[in-house]
């Protein structure tokens, strides 16, 4: 099919104005730009891969679906992560089975090497970059694990600010919550994380 | 620091290691973190572990990701069909509203359609041509039904020695009917055959084949119906000198008339639905093409002419024209 349509890059907005007008090539580029992050976001989450892939599915077909209900008055960013956060907490709170990487799924592993680098790492008593550290598949694990102990507003918020990079604001607009409320959760979430590591490092 | 200042000088550093302070609030924890060396071991520990968190592997979709969405969003729209159906086989509820919502379509829609075709009328150019003509370029203008559609005038070319078809579909589901059409073109094998043009509102889709083909096409897209508030669809053959414009016709009618064998049958059958679909009104047209000009067509009387190319066995060439509106 030959297309008379310039093949320029477009922000959100354009492309968001382009899908709205029932551009199918816009859809698909908005939906390739964000799959990754929607997916690597939900996925942290929920802790479960096939869940996940539901999840991000869902998320985009809603969103295309009432693209035209989008008024602009937030950035599309924090209006679809709102709709994969929302999708997501509700599946999570009616969940039953547990997480992929739940910390009774680790118990019979071979871990003892990790943990004493991981507790290291956390301690502050070594140089090594934990960027490398998080490379390791069993530290990661450990980190996922303990991650899905938290409660799911807790987690959600984790997930928000320090895997996904998220600003304050963007949390707020995400969640639709008070910066004040984004400040302190993350705050009791981060706090909750840490005495969840403390006891699995032990 | 004391148990009870904990909680907040934990959000404070929480929000330092983020940089959400301002300057007041930074300097505050920068005395602290000079005073205190269990906040100062709080922070460093606060940060290892976002950095970590930072760190850890992203994972990325699955690679059927886009192709699963689309596919779900197709599946929605065979869904939306199946609704509708029911809705439309077993009405329950509301019957005196929809009399009267019927009742006042039956005086509304005639009177929009008479306003519609007076108007196209009265701006007629100079030359005193059809009011689906255009002087200016070698094309007929349809306007679709409904008045809701922005952008409604749609120019669109005529090509010479076709038989010209022209299907308007206006829907709030743009991207999803759009989507689909591009499948049903791409399976049916009539991407070469297909360009595609977009402007502002509206894509366009100018397909030209084998009635067999088109056929095909149109049943693949039967599933759309359901997400269009409205349609217009069009024939019309330089040849035959003659047109048709029937106003929301079914993805049923439409197949009928792309099973007639020659372009006089497709007329005549949607002539005939152009008039048994009285309830949202519909307008037929006759065209004569100005000898000068073969591809403007001019207001004219009916004119027999036979057109298909049975001498050759070679299937004649059609041309659909698909515009999709969004609202």
């Amino acid at each position: 099919m030959s297309q008379q349509v310039e093949n320029i890059t477009l922000d959100d907005e354009g492309l968001v104005y382009r899908c709205r007008r029932g551009d199918s090539d816009a859809m698909s580029r908005l939906i390739l730009k964000y799959q990754d992050r929607v997916y690597n976001t939900i996925l942290k989450i929920c802790a479960n891969r096939d869940d996940a892939a539901e999840l991000t599915q869902e998320t985009f077909v809603k969103v295309i679906e009432r693209i035209n209900t989008f008024k602009g008055q937030s950035a599309f960013y924090t209006w679809l992560f709102r709709v994969a956060v929302n999708l997501t907490y509700n599946f999570c709170k009616r969940r039953v089975k547990l997480p992929i990487y739940s910390l009774e799924n680790l118990a019979g592993k071979q871990l003892d090497d990790s943990r004493a680098q991981l507790k290291t790492l956390l301690a502050d008593e070594s140089t090594v970059d934990p960027a490398l550290v998080a490379q390791n598949k069993e530290i990661g694990q450990i980190a996922l694990a303990a991650l899905s102990e938290l409660d799911e507003d807790h987690r959600i918020v984790i997930v928000l600010r320090d895997i996904e990079g998220m600003t304050y604001d963007e949390i707020a607009q995400t969640l639709q919550i008070e910066l004040g409320t984004v400040k302190s959760r993350l705050s009791r979430a981060r706090a909750n994380l840490k005495s969840i590591l403390e006891t699995v490092l032990k | 620091m004391t148990q009870i200042d904990k909680p907040e000088i934990e959000e404070l550093l929480s929000s330092y290691i983020d940089g959400e302070l301002s300057e007041r609030q930074c300097n505050e924890v920068k005395r602290l973190l000079d005073h205190d060396p269990q906040v100062a071991e709080m922070l460093a520990r606060m940060e290892r572990q976002k950095e970590l968190l930072n760190a850890l592997p992203v994972e990325s979709a699955p690679e059927t990701m886009l192709a699963d969405i689309k596919g779900s969003l197709e599946r929605n729209l065979l869904i939306g069909r199946e609704v509708q159906e029911i809705r439309e086989v077993a009405p329950s509820k509301g019957i005196f509203a929809r009399r009267v919502l019927a009742a006042a379509a039956m005086i509304l829609v005639p009177i929009g359609i008479l306003s519609i075709v007076v108007l196209s009328l009265f701006s007629s150019p100079p030359e005193g041509k059809d009011n689906i003509a255009k002087n200016d370029s070698p094309g007929v203008t349809v306007t679709i039904a409904d008045s809701g559609i922005p952008d409604s005038d749609i120019a669109v070319e005529l090509l010479p020695g076709n038989f010209n078809s022209a299907l308007q579909l206006a829907t709030s589901e743009a991207a999803a009917v759009n989507s689909f059409i591009e499948k049903a073109i791409y399976s049916n094998g009539l991407s070469d055959n297909t360009v595609l043009s977009e402007k502002d509102t509206i894509n366009t889709y100018r397909v030209s084949s084998t009635p067999t083909l088109i056929t095909a096409l149109l049943q693949d897209m039967e599933t759309i119906w359901a997400k269009c508030r409205t349609n217009r669809f069009m024939v019309y053959d330089e040849q035959l000198q003659r047109a048709a414009v029937v106003n929301n016709i079914t993805s049923v009618q439409i197949l009928d008339v792309f099973e007639q064998a020659e372009p006089e049958g497709r007329i005549t059958v949607a002539k005939m639905f152009a008039e048994i679909n009285p309830a949202v009104g519909s307008v037929e047209a006759t065209v004569r093409f100005d000898p000068s000009n073969p591809i403007k067509p001019v207001l004219t009387g009916p004119e027999q002419v036979p057109t298909t190319d049975d001498a050759s066995g070679v299937e004649e060439k059609i041309t659909l024209i698909i515009t999709v509106a969004g609202l």
